[in-house]
């Protein structure tokens, strides 16, 4: 065994016990219903909050996927990035205190029923939970892929990768629904910002010493090769392609829409805005910082240049001490773990709620009804990682895309909730969805879903065609019914 | 005071801010080499960032 394989060991041994008697002792905090077991009843307080939309929000992608843009592309990957987090918390500020107490006056637990219960309309929370599973499930598919492949890498086993990500997510989730994700969030969201830090130390402080340059020279020579500039990989319509998307998140994502509702009351719901804006801001810079030096030193011929973009981290880890890199490869596998279980979380809810409890299907206990849809998900999504099939996983790139139909539908639905119950609105909503969601599919089973993507049209990305139509289709529902209404 | 009173100009400059996020780099940084894009859109981001929470916070959006 090598002494990265056996540090790993080790550091995973620490990593998931203290995980685990932590998601033991979130059961304190009681699980009666279907609204503790999925929203923590309400009951989260402003640190809790905060770190699970955080460590739910930043996946894998972060160390693994934003590092490598980052080297193959410049700082244009920060733009990108920094525009997610600037308007989330937008959208978290002006639009977010509306949802939480909205969500406590209708009892919403699921994102779902939140839409159905704004539209007045059952269909149109079917067709929501349709999008989550065609969605969602590659996406966390996707994490269980990348964390096996870490496993692979070290020599420990694709399989086994698979074994530990899926029990874990299956376990800390089970345990005390909300409450267990939440309280392991927490600590996995501190492990991915300590993980973070001690590398971009380790590399100003050791590594870009050690190999005989400075950061000034690191500097010019990326400056030099314009990796400081917009790169002809940011033309603008890609740029369009990766941050339109992205900048919805907060209203299509379906894990980060249920964080909105558990805050315990508005004050800790501001203080949580306020730490995840930090957390976001710091570990974004942190994240490009890596990628930029990584191609700085490739640049001065002190890296090998690494030809695959999800390769970088890893390669440049296997320079560090053996103790550090583990550190790191398990705050990989925090940041994957963290967002499946919530994703797992919140797509149970929906099937609970919506299929289940809202059509009056009684005699059945809750709690067992959620772990058993809970598990059900994780085994799936792990069977589909275990047999890697390209699509599933490819389609996972589209996951932000194929959600944006709900963009203009959830938001329309927020800004008037008074207006969103009428005929015609319930019928553009669920015309927007149908549209939306069935364009971008359709485009990712005749283009593949790398391709569409990155697609344009008149220099318009494929999400912004799905936006423009589905925005129009929405408004329509909200403007018509004012036209055509009689005057009195 | 009353609450929220900032809201509807705090959207609207947010728009503001978001667009500016987009254009300036595509119009006015595009050939600039040096830290110029790095620190664009890391102040506006830092900047929009503090001035939300603290709006925020005070109850004013």
């Amino acid at each position: 065994m090598s002494d990265l394989l056996l540090a790993f060991s080790l550091m995973l041994v620490a990593y998931v016990s203290l995980g685990s008697l932590i998601a033991y002792l979130s059961r304190r905090y009681g699980v009666k219903s279907s609204k503790d077991y999925f929203v923590s009843g309400y009951r989260l307080g402003w640190f809790l909050a905060s770190m699970t939309y955080a460590a739910t929000t930043y996946s894998a992608f972060m160390m693994v996927g934003l590092v490598g843009l980052t080297y193959f592309s410049g700082v244009g990957a920060l733009g990108f990035e920094l525009a997610y987090l600037l308007v989330t918390v937008v959208i978290l500020a002006v639009l977010g205190p509306t949802v939480w107490a909205m969500a406590r006056e209708r009892g919403w637990v699921s994102p779902s029923e939140m839409l159905s219960d704004l539209y007045g309309s059952r269909a149109i929370g079917y067709v929501v939970v349709g999008i989550y599973l065609v969605a969602m499930i590659p996406y966390v598919t996707a994490q269980m892929v990348g964390v096996a492949a870490i496993f692979e890498s070290l020599g420990a086993g694709y399989e086994a990768g698979i074994v530990v990500m899926s029990a874990l997510t299956l376990v800390w989730t089970v345990l005390a629904g909300m409450w267990s994700v939440a309280t392991t969030d927490a600590y996995q969201g501190i492990w991915m910002l300590s993980a973070a830090a001690a590398l971009i130390f380790s590399l100003l402080y050791n590594v870009v010493p050690s190999s005989g340059t400075t950061v000034n020279q690191v500097m010019s020579v990326l400056s030099e090769k314009g990796f400081l500039s917009i790169t002809s990989f940011w033309a603008l319509p890609t740029f369009l392609a990766y941050t339109i998307p992205w900048v919805f998140f907060a209203a299509t994502n379906p894990q980060v829409v249920v964080r909105l509702y558990v805050h315990k009351d508005m004050g800790s719901y501001k203080k949580s805005v306020v730490l995840f804006s930090a957390y976001g801001f710091i570990y974004t810079i942190a994240v490009v910082c890596v990628g930029l030096l990584a191609r700085g030193l490739t640049e001065l011929g002190l890296f090998g240049f690494v030809s695959k973009q999800d390769s970088v981290t890893p390669t440049l880890i296997s320079r560090l001490h053996p103790v550090l890199a583990s550190f790191i490869y398990v705050s990989i596998l925090a940041a994957a773990v963290s967002t499946a279980d919530s994703i797992i979380l919140t797509v149970a809810s929906s099937f609970v709620r919506d299929l289940i409890e809202k059509r009056g299907v009684s005699g059945v206990s809750v709690f067992k009804l959620s772990n058993t849809v809970v598990a059900l998900l994780t085994i799936a999504s792990a069977y589909l990682a275990y047999l890697r099939l390209g699509f599933v996983v490819d389609l996972s790139v589209l996951t932000s895309v194929l959600l944006l139909p709900l963009a203009p539908v959830t938001i329309a639905a927020w800004l008037a909730p008074h207006e969103s119950r009428g005929r015609v609105q319930r019928g553009a909503a669920l015309l927007s969805l149908l549209v939306g969601a069935s364009t971008a599919f359709g485009f990712a089973l005749t283009l593949g879903p790398r391709r569409t993507f990155l697609t344009s049209y008149y220099g318009l990305p494929v999400s912004a065609l799905i936006l423009i139509i589905t925005s129009i289709t929405t408004l329509a529902g909200y403007v018509i019914p004012k036209l055509v209404r009689p005057k009195t | 005071m009353r609450p929220r009173r900032l809201r509807t100009p705090y959207t609207i400059l947010s728009i503001v801010v978001i667009a500016f996020f987009y254009v300036v780099p595509y119009v006015t940084l595009k050939e600039s080499r040096g830290l110029e894009l790095t620190l664009f859109w890391s102040l506006t981001t830092l900047i929009w960032l503090t001035i939300t929470n603290l709006l925020l916070v005070r109850d004013l959006i």
